[in-house]
Parts: C-alpha cells; sequence; structure tokens
C-alpha cells in the first residue's frame, strides 16, 4: 500500500533518512519522541514537503504521480493542521460532497451528532480534541483504502479515543484496507497496530511486529554484579540506574528460565523507547 | 474545481460583517461624496480583496497543508482563487457601477456617461493589477509577510516609474506626449486595450502563483 525506500529530507540541524512499508490490511505504528521525525515523514508521503532522496509510493505509484483520484482512497489527520477555522461543519457538507465521489454524508452527518460536534458552529472555536474527531470522521466516511494519522487521539479524552480506536478496528474489518499511524499514547499503538517502526533523529532505529514486541521483549533490572555475568548476546541495549542497569532484550524467555534470580519486567512500547534511545549497545 | 469554490463561498458567506460595512461605504459615499469615479475604483478593490481574505482564510492554523491532502491539486487551487476573484469581482463592480450612475443622476451631480464609463474600465484594471500583483505574494509569503512584501513592491514600483520618468527626461523623450496619445484613444480602442491587458496580467499572475505554489513547502 505505501513504500518508503531511504526517503531523505534535510533541514538545518535535522536529516530524515527513512525506510518503511505499510502492507494491506495491516496497521502500521510510527513511534517516536517529539521532533523525531514523525511529522516531516507523513509531510513526505503526503507530498506537502519536497524530498531531498530516495522514493515513496503509494498504492504501487510515485508520489509525484498520484493525483486527485488516487487522493479520495486516502484519508489523512495531520497533527498541526486541518480545515480552515472559518468554516462551520455545515460549510464543508457540500465541498467534501464535491471532493470524494464515495461521501457518505448520512454517516458523517451521525458521527457528528455521536460525537458532539455542532454543524454550525466555526471550527476554530473547536477545541483540539473536537477538530481532532473531525478530520477523523472526514477521513473515514469517503471509503478511503488508506488511512495516514498523524496522532489521530491527541487531545480526546479516554472515553473518545476508545471510541475513535474501534472506528479505526472497524475501518480495518474490510479488506483491502491499511493504516499508518503516530501516536505518543503506547496504549493506543499496542492494542491496535499489527507492527511498529520506531524513529529517532530521523531514523528508523527499530522495528517490530506488535505480538511479537509484547510476546518477547522485556527488561531486565539487574545489579552490576548480575549485569557482569550477564549473557549479552541477547542484549539490545542497557541503560544505567541507580541500583544496577536495566537490559533491554527481545528474548525475555530465555532470560527468565535461565536467570530465575534477576528481575524481568514485560515492558511496554513506552519503556521501549526510552530503552532504545537512551540505552547504550 | 467546485468543492473549492464552495469551501470559498463558505468562508465568504461568514463575512456577514464585511459586506454590511461595503454597504454602508456604498450608501454614504455615493450620497456624500461627490467623487464617484473614485468610488467605484475603492468599493471595487474592496471586493476584490475579498479572494485575499479566502487565502488567510485557508491558511488559518496551516489549513492550506491539509487542504492538499484532500483531492484538491495546487493548480487546480490556483486556477479556483483567480477564477473566484472574477466571480466575486465582477458583481461588486457592477453593482456599484450601478448605485454610482443612478446615484449621480439623483444628486444631479456632473458625472458623464464617457467618465462613468471610463471610470467603471479603470476601476478593473485597478482591481485587476492589485490581486495579479497581491496572490502570488500572499501564496507565496502567507497573509504576515506577504504585507511587507506589497509593500516593498509598492515602493519598487514607485521607484521604477520615477526612474523611467528620469531616465526618459536625461534621453529627451517625451513621455507626456504618450500619455496624451492613450488618454487621446477612441473609447473602443481603450477598451480593447485595457481588457488585453487585464487578461495579460491576470495569466501572467495565475503562471507565477502557480510556480510559486508548486514549489511550496507545508
Amino acid at each position: 500500500m505505501l513504500r518508503l525506500n531511504r526517503v531523505r529530507k534535510e533541514y538545518k540541524g535535522f536529516q530524515l533518512d527513512c525506510t518503511l512499508n505499510v502492507q494491506e490490511g495491516c496497521v502500521t505504528g510510527l513511534i517516536g519522541k517529539n521532533g523525531a521525525g514523525k511529522s516531516t515523514t507523513f509531510k513526505a508521503i503526503l507530498g506537502l514537503v519536497r524530498t531531498d532522496g530516495g522514493s515513496i509510493e503509494i498504492f504501487g505509484k510515485p508520489v509525484h504521480k498520484i493525483g486527485n483520484q488516487d487522493k479520495e482512497d486516502i484519508g489523512v489527520v495531520m497533527s498541526d493542521a486541518g480545515f480552515s477555522g472559518y468554516l462551520t461543519i455545515q460549510d464543508l457538507l457540500p465541498m467534501l460532497k464535491n471532493l470524494y465521489r464515495n461521501f457518505r454524508e448520512e454517516e458523517f452527518r451521525r458521527k457528528c451528532e455521536k460525537f458532539r460536534l455542532p454543524m454550525n458552529k466555526k471550527i476554530k472555536e473547536f477545541s483540539t480534541g473536537m477538530k481532532r474527531k473531525l478530520q477523523v470522521l472526514a477521513a473515514l466516511t469517503h471509503e478511503a483504502r488508506l488511512l495516514i494519522l498523524d496522532e489521530p487521539t491527541a487531545g480526546l479524552d479516554v472515553i473518545a479515543r476508545d471510541e475513535l480506536l474501534d472506528m479505526l478496528r472497524a475501518y480495518m474489518e474490510q479488506e483491502g484496507r491499511a493504516i499508518l499511524v503516530s501516536s505518543h499514547i503506547s496504549s493506543d499503538l499496542e492494542g491496535l497496530c499489527d507492527d511498529i517502526y520506531m524513529i529517532d533523529d530521523g531514523k528508523i532505529v527499530f522495528y517490530e511486529e506488535t505480538d511479537v514486541l509484547l510476546d518477547s521483549y522485556g527488561i531486565l533490572k539487574v545489579t552490576p554484579e548480575q549485569f557482569g555475568r550477564l549473557e549479552r548476546e541477547h542484549i539490545l541495549r542497557h541503560k544505567k540506574e541507580e541500583f544496577g542497569y536495566s537490559c533491554l532484550t527481545a528474548q525475555r524467555q530465555f532470560y527468565q528460565e535461565n536467570y530465575p534470580d534477576i528481575a524481568v519486567e514485560k515492558g511496554d512500547i513506552d519503556e521501549l523507547i526510552m530503552m532504545m534511545i537512551r540505552g547504550e549497545r | 474545481m467546485k468543492g473549492l469554490f464552495l469551501k470559498d463561498l463558505g468562508l465568504v458567506k461568514g463575512q456577514k460583517q464585511f459586506f454590511g460595512v461595503i454597504l454602508i461605504m456604498m450608501v454614504l459615499f455615493t450620497t456624500a461624496y461627490t467623487n464617484f469615479a473614485f468610488i467605484i475604483a475603492y468599493i471595487t478593490v474592496m471586493v476584490g480583496i475579498l479572494t485575499l481574505t479566502t487565502i488567510s482564510y485557508d491558511e488559518f492554523e496551516n489549513g492550506m497543508g491539509y487542504l492538499f491532502t484532500l483531492p484538491v491539486s495546487r493548480r487546480e487551487y490556483v486556477g479556483e482563487k483567480y477564477l473566484f476573484s472574477i466571480v466575486t469581482t465582477l458583481p461588486g463592480l457592477a453593482a456599484v457601477s450601478a448605485f454610482s450612475f443612478v446615484f449621480s443622476r439623483i444628486r444631479k451631480i456632473d458625472f458623464p456617461v464617457e467618465e462613468w464609463v471610463l471610470s467603471v474600465v479603470v476601476s478593473f484594471l485597478v482591481v485587476t493589477a492589485v490581486l495579479s500583483i497581491v496572490i502570488p505574494l500572499q501564496l507565496k509569503f502567507g497573509a504576515d509577510k506577504s504585507r511587507v512584501a506589497l509593500m516593498i513592491v509598492w515602493g519598487g514600483g514607485i521607484m521604477a516609474v520615477y526612474l523611467g520618468i528620469k531616465a526618459c527626461e536625461a534621453w529627451g523623450i517625451d513621455w507626456k506626449a504618450a500619455i496624451d496619445w492613450i488618454c487621446g484613444m477612441k473609447p473602443a480602442v481603450a477598451l480593447a486595450g485595457i481588457t488585453v491587458i487585464c487578461g495579460l496580467l491576470m495569466v501572467g499572475s495565475y503562471l507565477i502563483s502557480l510556480r510559486l505554489l508548486e514549489k511550496r513547502e507545508f
């Protein structure tokens, strides 16, 4: 569905060099701290910034050949942009109906009502969460095959976030679809994504299927003495702590079985990010 | 393009205060002021600025970048802005021209038909020139920076005219004769000439805008 191959973009003090794939039928997550390059990657995919090298393909076509007809198959949520604040949802309807042949107006209206989005209020008066919901609803109601969602859950309360994630899961029930999503809320990604890329300082530093990540990865909490006798072959990163060391491994079971005296935690995506970025090899 | 057009109509629809001000100014000017040529040009330019307002509103909170993630190409966007400027300015010009004509007769102010026609045509030229310069600037620099750019362009234009006159004087070219020649043109020829100039300005401006927007990053 989406393929980025050595996509480069240079800014002063920052260089993006990104390779990733989003397969049909999959929800792929992109995680990383602020300024890591997530939004630049999304903007490169959407043709909003010019790249300095590499290639981007959507639906098997180079991104510069993506026309309006192809764009009808893409739904987008951007973290730092949206519909003009001077419009109302009522104003948006005729535009969306004309831009998308498959725009489902009734469903859109119904969901706006469900999410309590006022039809005749200017969008600039909406809260951040309301603006985000509006973008998500617009992205979901025109039969897109690919969703590109940059922080779609930012600013949403827990209930709205759950409802939105359910909508994304329901969206994926139909065949031939895919999602690329970024979020700083790890539980969103754990429960939604099939695979996850981690980006740091413009580069993809980690890729794994979510099931493998949750089943096999772990954090070892060891004293300096335990660290000294630890087999390092399966240690991806280690970090000095007050008690000794934290170690990230992709073979949790191995250490659980062979080192019963050390504390092995399952770890979540937040800890993984922390270890991948701050830990030493 | 129809979708964009409907969006801009939605944006303009929210400008009730702006239309109210225009209407009040039109009534005040035509009832209390005697320079009808100025009134026509002033109101026409005010209406023309509506298109620039829609560009500013599109840019609000990076909205323009998001717009290009929808099935909207940059070429379509630029084309729609020029079309929208024509479609909104022409009725405005027609309304203020008709208003001025009627009120000048009611108030018995000397405003001959020839002068009225010339005012309408010159106003169209002025608004075309303003839009042709400001639309590309706004698309390139955004609403805030484009004001600075416009001042620079305006200053540069005045400087160019001044230097042109000085150069003509230095080389012994009678530039006043050229002005007299233009003023002495038959109305039909002048009208045709101005229409061609307006068309060329718009086309040139459109091509520049397109190039600028295609290069712009969001």
